[in-house]
């Protein structure tokens, strides 16, 4: 549980924050590693973590119903997974399933929420650094979307 | 009595050259590589392109994908997307195709000497880059760190596979490979091609060759630009539907340029303005 230590952690989300703001996640903050196979979260869940992670792949997926397991994309070393605890009704919109074993630092959703509203500069300082994070996924979604190598004649 | 002028082909550039296909592989469900068997040889620059003539078809533009360490064997990377591909497509072994060529600007192999080079292909945009890289693995000691980023649209769709396992096990490259969409038997890496940008190691100086669909393309140097590359070290390589292939009759213009003559291959500083110009 939370380590109250991030001097290990080079993590992109967290460069540069004061020392006050990183004493902050900190306490809410540890390490974990996750094995092959293992899910760090699942659709439909209660979203209540954020994952930093370092090393490894994650693939994010999602129930296509009758078309499988649908895999939307994955992430690694230096992204964030699980942004879903910010925002009502909490609950995670894709698996997170481990492809090479992940080494992340684990945020407490719950506290950092908590956190946020109790201090205005935290938490603007925290959804700057999510919004950037979003709005490069939101871009490479789109492209994804485009399907740039399909044959449009 | 008539006298009757043959033109050589090695000097009329309207000429084409007949050459029977001596190999042919299926790449994917629409793409393909065939081998010619040139006579007497065919010299080529990595990046450079022929125009091929199926005869009584038409004749299309195709960048060349072989090794140009084989001069004795010319291999192009085809997807059957028209009707000259279409008929391409169901050539084999024994036919003749008609070759003119090679024309257009190459790679800079000799510029990016001494110098990292990161190669960034998506889908068959790999084709061109394949000659970049094997000149590149045949005179290794000529280059610093050497990264290539691929991009397909699914696992089905990978072009050149046995031969990108082989690269992934040179200890003096990394290859990074990603596809657009996957099921969960996939074990690699999903998501746009971009997003591998920021992984490749490269050091000042770099130089960047990219070749993929335009759209790829305009996201890659974009990347590439936020790395802090300068637009004179990123290469791209342009499309354009070719006719003549020699400068001649303009199909192929794009802004003040020809494609076939000052392109393919260009800086990104000679053509970042032309991107975003829709008319172009």
């Amino acid at each position: 549980m939370p380590t109250g230590d991030l001097t290990y952690i080079d993590h992109p989300l967290l460069k540069g924050l004061s020392e006050e703001h990183m004493g902050k996640i900190a306490s809410c903050a540890w390490g974990d590693r996750f094995e092959e196979g293992e899910y760090l979260f699942r659709e439909g869940e209660i979203a209540n973590r954020c994952f930093l992670i370092s090393a490894g792949l994650l693939a994010l997926e999602l129930d296509g119903d009758q078309r499988g397991v649908i895999r939307t994309s994955t992430i690694g070393a230096g992204d964030v997974a699980g942004f879903s605890w910010l925002f009502p009704p909490h609950r995670y919109g894709e698996s997170g399933r481990v492809v090479e074993p992940i080494e992340a630092t684990v945020l407490d959703g719950d506290a950092l929420r908590q956190m946020k509203v109790e201090d205005h500069d935290f938490g603007y300082e925290l959804m700057m650094r999510i919004a950037s994070v979003m709005t490069v996924i939101l871009q490479n979604t789109r492209l994804q979307l485009l399907d740039v190598y399909g044959d449009h004649r | 009595m008539y006298t009757v002028t043959i033109a050589e082909p090695r000097t009329d550039p309207m000429l084409t050259r007949p050459m029977v296909i001596s190999a042919r592989r299926e790449e994917t469900d629409d793409t393909f590589t065939i081998d010619l068997a040139p006579p007497g040889g065919f010299s080529f620059r990595p990046g450079e392109f022929t125009m091929l003539y199926v005869y009584g078809v038409g004749e299309v533009p195709i960048s060349i994908s072989g090794d140009p360490a084989h001069p004795e064997v010319l291999t192009h990377t085809i997807r059957a997307t028209g009707k000259v591909t279409e008929a391409l497509a169901r050539m084999r072994p024994g036919d003749t195709v008609g070759v003119r060529g090679p024309y257009g600007t190459g790679w800079p192999m000799e510029e990016a000497k001494g110098r990292d080079v990161i190669l960034v292909g998506g889908g068959i945009g790999l084709a061109p880059l394949r000659p970049a890289l094997t000149h590149i693995i045949e005179n290794r000691t000529d280059y610093g760190l050497v990264s290539m980023a691929i991009g397909f649209r699914s696992p089905q769709e990978m072009l050149f596979v046995e031969e990108i396992r082989e690269w992934r096990q040179h200890f003096d490259l990394d290859i990074e490979l990603t596809v657009d969409r996957a099921d969960d038997t996939w074990r690699g890496s999903v998501g746009v091609v971009t997003r591998l940008i920021p992984m490749l190691e490269a050091g000042d100086e770099c130089i960047a060759m990219v070749c993929g669909p335009g759209i790829m393309m305009t996201f890659t140097a974009r990347a590439l630009r936020d790395r802090d590359f300068a637009p004179e070290n990123i290469y791209v390589s342009l499309e354009r539907n070719m006719k003549c292939g020699i400068g001649l009759c303009g199909h192929c213009q794009y802004g003040p340029l020809f494609v076939c003559t000052d392109g393919p291959v260009k800086q990104l500083s000679e053509v970042e303005r032309l991107f975003g110009i829709r008319e172009v």
